[in-house]
């Protein structure tokens, strides 16, 4: 089979969405770090910071269309998580966070590769729930990414 | 064991598959005429016709062949089709005789695919292949 898998390929769009999240292409932050290797907020240095993690997660697929007379016959749910944290010398994050909640939905959700590649993508949740940081904020924005690929070459 | 399932079959409207089907629905009705007396015990049934009718519910895709032609079907009036065929596997098939176009539909929802409906009356008789 030629090319990348679709999978793989939704994450090259993604990835490169949270890459152009700059005040220069009209976003409220300028990213820092985007990464595929999850890193611990300590091991950052504070210039690292806005840091993005995405990574792709649990997938649920199921059929598309009857398959005798359609393609593109399977339909897969991927589960993105984008991973976010931000730093404050002064603990102030919440213009910081709730801009860049803003800003990776944004890139996301007007991604024109991505939408070449999918059928559908929703922001499904925002999950808040590693604690009271000093300093940082950290937190995962879940997307859920329904695309459709032929049963006979595997999404 | 034959059992069928869906991961095999497809509806052909004039010699092209429809994509994108969600469900189809053969149906064959006989006809009944009754003549009771009153105050008869039974039904007294009497056997006039039979005739068979296609549904088929499919995520709308307009730049489909299939369905651009049952669109144009109805914008136009032409709504009689030489051929549409059913098949239940990947050659057995009902049908392959001429059938009207009597109803279509497209819905919208937020959350999911669009879907076109439609529903077909043949015009003559059914066979079995």
């Amino acid at each position: 089979m030629a090319g990348e898998s679709v999978r793989h390929q939704i994450m090259d769009a993604v990835i490169a969405a949270l890459t152009a999240i700059t005040t220069t292409n009209g976003y409220k932050t300028t990213v820092v770090t985007v990464s595929e290797n999850l890193r611990h907020w300590e091991e950052l240095n504070f210039d690292e910071f806005p840091a993005i993690f995405p990574i792709d997660a649990d997938e649920m697929k199921q059929m598309g269309a009857i398959f005798g007379g359609t393609t593109n016959d399977m339909e897969g749910h991927l589960t993105v998580i984008v991973t976010c944290m931000v730093h404050s010398h002064t603990n102030d994050t919440r213009t910081a966070r709730t801009n860049l909640i803003r800003d990776v939905e944004k890139a996301i959700m007007a991604n024109s590769t991505l939408a070449g590649l999918d059928i559908m993508t929703l922001p499904r949740r925002v999950v808040t729930d590693k604690g009271n940081i000093p300093n940082y904020s950290v937190w995962d924005q879940e997307f859920e990414i329904i695309y459709r690929y032929n049963s006979s070459n595997g999404g | 064991m034959a059992i069928r399932h869906s991961m095999e079959g497809h509806m052909d409207v004039e010699g092209t598959s429809m994509a994108e089907i969600a469900d189809i629905t053969l149906n064959i009705n006989s006809g009944v005429a009754e003549a009771n007396k009153i105050g008869g015990t039974w039904t007294r049934s009497t056997y006039l016709s039979r005739k068979a009718s296609v549904s088929v519910t499919a995520n709308y895709d307009p730049a489909d062949t299939v369905q651009a032609a049952l669109i144009t079907g109805f914008t136009t009036g032409d709504v009689e089709f030489s051929d549409l065929t059913f098949y239940d596997n990947a050659s057995a098939y009902f049908g392959g005789q001429s059938a009207i176009l009597t109803s279509a539909s497209i819905t919208k929802s937020y959350g999911g695919y669009d879907k076109f409906a439609c529903s077909f009356d043949y015009k003559e008789t059914l066979t079995y292949a």
